[in-house]
């Protein structure tokens, strides 16, 4: 991995910094580094980047915030991501006698590059499948592989669950987009294996699940996490919700330096039951003004919370929008968005009263969840829910 | 420079590669080919080699990395194995190939090829990373081809790889800025679709050979269908019509490749017909002619093979992306349907079943003497990767 000083050597170069201040810096805990700015997914998208000689393999962001970006990686910037992946993999138990299918896409997408050579630095025999063809080809795929382990995406696997027929897998694995509990629980139900979850960002790769499952562990010398409040520069006190920022110590062809990942989270820094010691990161969501509902409604992500908040404390909830691009075309009318609202375990018995109380109130979700547009699903926490999954 | 090392062999009577002691020796060791290679002592002996199958696990000492999948051209789906240092010698191989074909440092190119499961355009990208080229992996979705286009001209592209049905399809759109460089990989590229290809990217294309299996050579320049390989990876035979394996001529080429530990190649049949020239300057040649093998029989006896049936197809105007022939035999004649799926204008059925007859003068008789009849249909098709072609041939009737 990259330390510090060679980091900001490569930022001070590139046109996203110009006007980074960082001569003072030294390591992270300086006060210097706190000042610095923040770079944006906005001011990513609009910086042209420098005419580059060299080998370099160009990818696209997913579009999540807007137009998807260019991001270039160098081989060198490549393969220290992929050490990241390989280390969550040994984490997660692969091992030279894993047969691993990578059910995801592979080209324009960094996620499919990383994952295949990361399971094959962790020594797996690794199957690299893109998603062309649909439920019909996959499942045709898992046929020839026989793979113990599949990586892939949550609306893949949802979509995937119900029709999988094969032996029970080990692992699996999905990443790419948020994992909703209904979704955890359907596909651990159908492909018989532990999930595990991992976290990142085209831009940059930030952590997974052990076996506990009680948050992203990452690693420090890999990417740095901040937590700041989301409107402005300023840190939050340790351990409490705001905005994560990342820092990623693999890439120096494109660096990122404290880049607003638009999620909400905390990071904890108590020792893991799992034993391992890195940190933790635990997400609760994405930083919205507003959910953009189907049928073009827009719901106040604010007001939801009030709601929510008011019967129920330290009530939240997460929202999946149908699969993007390129996913979206192999999973056609097979999935419907999903309005996931976790309650806490003491206070289960309002569940329902939550439940009549936001369909009273906000009408147009009421209209789509009665006409099977959306799907509305509590979790309790701390309680295994019933797979119903987003499934249409 | 030819290889001083190999000739001396041929003309010490002793045919085979110069380090053929060293692979046999290897391979003896390999469970999965010691026992065949026991009763061979000499290079004239080896049986003909296939893939390793499907259910065998592969040496301990030897653990496949990576694996991909044939694309099933000649049958069902085999597995193509790697391990980590067979990857990283096909990457060196392939790139050589590519700086044959003057790709660089100075190259941005778009790989518009398949990722997985199928043949490899990630082995690819990592060669073209080794040249010091930047590259987009594009990867390879139909509805994405306009999207794909527009994107290689906002970065600039110079170069393109992908197959030339692909290439082809792509002559729907604007073209996307000025090329440098466009190399077909995959599948043959007839002479006509070579002519439409430069017309439309201003740029003549050049060939890659390499199949799933193994990577052969890069196209001679101003020699459309010759390619250059190299005997210090490779050793290239032909099995004739005869049933002789030998170093020069016309037949089915078999390939063996000095590297390969997951999948070791030893005399193995790609089913392609080669011819293999005499050693040019620069090294040895071998001409491509197409997929070798019998498609169907006809009552009069005549065979067709599949290199003219993908003939007729690269002839035929517009672009066929998928065929299918069934061959009914009866008592009265033999009834022939050609199915095609294709994309852009499409000619008539009835100018179809004219340019079939006329493709060979055996067809052309059976049919003007009554013992063949033969109905086209036509259709419109998704874009393929690489053209499908299908052959029924239904039990004799009589």
């Amino acid at each position: 991995m990259l330390d510090l000083t060679r980091l900001m050597e490569a930022a001070a170069r590139h046109p996203l910094y110009a006007g980074w201040d960082f001569s003072q810096i030294s390591c992270f805990d300086d006060a210097a580094w706190r000042r610095l700015p923040t770079l944006t997914s906005n001011h990513l998208r609009e910086t042209q980047p420098p005419t580059v000689h060299g080998p370099e393999l160009l990818f696209y962001s997913s579009g999540t915030t807007g137009t998807p970006k260019m991001i270039g990686f160098s081989p060198e910037d490549l393969d220290r991501v992929s050490e990241l992946c390989a280390r969550f993999a040994r984490l997660e138990g692969i091992t030279s006698h894993s047969r691993v299918m990578v059910l995801l896409p592979m080209g324009l997408w960094t996620v499919g590059k990383i994952t295949v050579n990361g399971h094959r630095l962790a020594g797996a025999e690794v199957f690299p499948v893109d998603l062309h063809g649909g439920i019909e080809a996959w499942q045709r795929m898992a046929g020839l592989i026989r793979p113990t382990v599949i990586s892939s995406t949550p609306s893949v696997l949802a979509a995937w669950a119900p029709h999988y027929q094969g032996p029970r897998l080990e692992i699996v694995e999905s990443t790419g987009e948020p994992l909703l509990d209904s979704e955890r629980h359907l596909i651990e139900a159908r492909f018989g294996a532990f999930v595990h979850d991992a976290y990142g960002l085209s831009e940059c790769v930030v952590g997974t699940e052990c076996r506990v499952r009680d948050g992203f562990h990452y690693w420090p010398d890999a990417t740095h996490v901040e937590v700041l409040e989301p409107d402005s520069d300023r840190p939050v006190a340790d351990g409490t919700t705001g905005e994560l920022v990342v820092t990623s110590l693999m890439q120096s062809h494109l660096p990122i330096l404290r880049f607003r990942t638009g999620d909400r989270g905390h990071i904890n820094r108590r020792p893991c039951a799992c034993g391992h010691g890195m940190p933790r990161v635990h997400l609760e969501g994405r930083i919205a003004n507003t959910l953009k509902l189907p049928r073009a409604v827009q719901l106040d992500a604010s007001e939801l919370a009030a709601l929510i908040g008011s019967q129920v404390r330290d009530g939240r909830f997460r929202y999946k929008s149908a699969p993007g691009s390129p996913a979206e075309p192999f999973l056609e009318g097979r999935f419907r968005p999903l309005l996931e609202i976790r309650i806490p375990a003491d206070q289960a018995d309002k569940q329902e009263s939550v439940r009549k109380n936001l369909l009273m109130v906000l009408p147009e979700l009421a209209e789509l969840v009665h006409e099977q547009e959306i799907g509305l699903h509590f979790a309790i926490d701390g309680e295994k829910s019933p797979a119903a999954g987003g499934l249409a | 420079m030819p290889d001083t090392r190999r000739t001396e062999k041929l003309y010490s009577g002793t045919p085979g590669p110069y380090w053929q002691d060293e692979l046999l020796a290897r391979l003896r060791c390999d469970p999965r080919f010691a026992q065949p290679l026991q009763a061979a002592t000499t290079w004239a002996a080896i049986p003909l080699g296939r893939l390793v199958e499907n259910d065998r696990p592969f040496p301990n000492s030897n653990p496949s990395s990576l694996c991909y999948f044939t694309s099933s051209s000649t049958g069902a789906p085999k597995r193509v194995a790697f391990s980590s240092r067979d990857w990283q010698q096909t990457i060196v191989h392939r790139a050589d190939c590519l700086a044959e074909l003057g790709l660089g440092k100075d190259h941005l190119a778009t790989v518009a090829l398949p990722f997985g499961p199928w043949f490899s355009g990630d082995n690819l990208c990592e060669s073209l990373l080794q040249l010091g080229a930047r590259v987009l992996p594009a990867s390879l979705y139909g509805p994405h081809l306009p999207g794909m286009a527009c994107l290689m001209a906002n970065v600039g592209a110079n170069a393109l790889i992908t197959t030339p049905s692909i290439a082809h399809s792509m002559t729907r759109f604007p073209a996307p800025g000025l090329l440098d460089k466009l190399i077909l990989v995959g599948e043959a590229a007839s002479p006509s679709i070579r002519g439409r290809l430069t017309n439309h990217f201003g740029v003549v294309p050049q060939c890659l050979y390499a199949a799933s299996e193994a990577v052969l050579g890069a196209e001679v320049q101003d020699q459309p269908g010759v390619f250059h390989w190299d005997p210090e990876r490779l050793y290239l035979e032909v099995l004739t019509p005869q049933g002789s394996i030998v170093e020069k001529g016309i037949g089915e080429l078999l390939v063996t490749r000095r590297y390969g530990d997951a999948m070791p190649l030893l005399r193995y049949p790609l089913n392609d017909r080669v011819e293999l020239l005499p050693d040019a300057k620069d090294g040895p040649l071998f001409r491509y002619l197409g997929r070798s093998g019998h498609a169907f029989g006809l009552a009069t006896g005549v065979k067709v093979r599949r290199a003219q049936l993908e003939r007729f197809l690269d002839e035929i105007p517009g672009l066929i992306h998928a065929a299918h022939f069934i061959v009914e035999h009866t008592p009265e004649s033999d009834r022939l349907q050609i199915i095609l799926g294709g994309s852009g204008p499409l000619p008539e059925p009835a100018d179809v079943c004219n340019r079939f007859i006329n493709s060979s003068l055996d067809v052309a008789d059976a049919h003007r003497c009554g013992f063949l009849t033969i109905a086209a249909k036509l259709h419109d098709a998704p874009v393929r990767a690489k053209r499908q072609l299908r052959i029924t041939e239904a039990p004799w009737n009589l």
